[in-house]
């Protein structure tokens, strides 16, 4: 009974917080010919792609440590 | 946080670029004037109907004139009707004499800014007083009172390629240059690949900057000019720089002996840098050429550019060129790890 009615207030909060949200989000990109969906999408796939060359960055950070302890090993 | 001296420039690169991205989607175009109907006229009271674009006509902050022998005559409009944003009817008292055939129209606005059509109208029965002027005087270039990017007339909205496919080159340059200086480099150095395996590396990262400058030129070109390619000095000499380095390519491929090989293909490369310069940037301003910045070409020259777009521009030319030697940065050392791994054992 008590997870039905939390639950139900759940469903309704969302239903609240959704109306209001969507309000301001939705301003903005409907607005100007949807121009700023476009621009987001676009940034999301340049963001994208400099967090891919971070990541193979970092990786090769990785690797370059790695090999100098292997070459530091061998050498001893 | 001490690695943030290493890699302060890639993130510089990266904010530049999208900055240069968000600017360049959301900057609005100044207004200007598309459209000018009719084209030919004769003297005395003439209707012309005005098409903007981005204009505010309905403000009742605009004003008209045919102007001619550099906005130094003025014959002041009449507006008659405004049908809505864009469109306006405007009446004229064109005199009999006029300092030339073609009239240009200029708007100006408080809002935003001037515009100019030149050569909109052409008056068949005018009688020509060279170098006439009138006693007003108004100047014809007000800006805009918002961030604007200039409106060219052929161009339209694809002024904001210059901040892609422009960049495009500028990263080639760059890349080009970065391998240029691995291969002198090289060359000065007693022994070891390392500058050599850079040098490759920086040529192959230009290249894909070449090829997409090509493609975005292409594009652009086809709804700007109407063909995919023309016989331009600008466009063959960038294609024969993308083929001068795809060559450095096939050049490396030919010899198998490394030693030989990274000396010869460096030699090719201060060679192909140097002539990649002359038939992008010095034989296309010598000749006449279709391409806006070189041979008189009046869609946009290096006075055209106004201030509001350098100001997005120029970041995002360093923004793209950080971001290819970020590309070089990466491989040479994927390549340096590889020759590392195969070498030691």
């Amino acid at each position: 009974m008590n997870k039905k009615i939390a639950a139900t207030f759940c469903l309704l909060l969302g239903f609240i917080l959704n109306a209001s949200a969507a309000d301001g989000m939705e301003e903005v990109m409907f607005h100007s010919g949807k121009i700023y969906t476009f621009l987001v999408v676009a940034f999301i796939v340049l963001l994208g792609t400099f967090f891919y060359m971070f990541r193979i960055d970092k990786r090769l950070v990785k690797m370059e440590q790695d090999i100098e302890q292997m070459v530091k090993r061998s050498k001893r | 946080m001490g690695n943030f001296k290493k890699y302060w420039w890639k993130l510089l690169g990266c904010v530049l670029v999208a900055f240069s991205v968000v600017m360049s989607f959301t900057t609005p175009l100044a207004a200007g004037v598309a459209e000018v109907t009719p084209t030919t006229t004769k003297k005395g009271k003439q209707l012309i109907t005005i098409k903007g674009y981005n204009a505010h006509f309905k403000s009742g902050h605009n004003r008209f004139w045919l102007t001619g022998n550099h906005h130094t005559t003025l014959i002041p409009g009449t507006i008659k009707e405004i049908i809505n944003e864009n469109l306006i009817k405007v009446e004229f008292d064109i005199p009999e004499q006029l300092p030339s055939n073609n009239l240009a129209l200029a708007v100006q606005s408080r809002e935003d800014g001037g515009a100019v059509l030149e050569a909109a109208v052409f008056v068949s029965d005018a009688s020509i007083l060279a170098g006439m002027t009138t006693a007003i005087q108004m100047p014809m270039d007000q800006k805009a009172d918002h961030f604007t990017f200039p409106f060219k007339n052929i161009l339209y909205e694809t002024i904001r390629n210059l901040n892609f496919h422009v960049t495009m080159w500028f990263a080639l340059i760059g890349c080009m240059l970065i391998s240029m200086i691995r291969s002198i480099q090289h060359l000065s150095s007693i022994e070891g690949l390392k500058h050599d395996r850079s040098a490759n590396e920086g040529v192959r990262v230009g290249l894909l900057f070449g090829f997409l400058g090509l493609i975005t030129g292409s594009v652009w070109a086809r709804f700007t000019w109407g063909a995919w390619w023309v016989n331009d000095t600008k466009l063959n000499g960038a294609a024969i720089s993308v083929l001068i380095y795809l060559a450095y390519i096939l050049l490396r491929n030919s010899i198998s002996e490394e030693q030989k090989r990274a000396r010869i293909v460096a030699v090719y490369n201060i060679f192909a840098f140097v002539m990649m310069l002359v038939f992008i940037m010095i034989l296309p301003r010598l000749t006449d050429s279709l391409h806006p910045g070189n041979g008189g070409n009046p869609a946009f020259s290096n006075y055209d550019l106004d201030n509001n777009m350098r100001m997005i521009f120029y970041p995002a030319v360093l923004g793209w060129i950080l971001i290819g030697a970020w590309m070089i940065n990466l491989r040479s050392r994927m390549s340096h790890i590889n020759f590392t791994i195969h070498n030691h054992e």
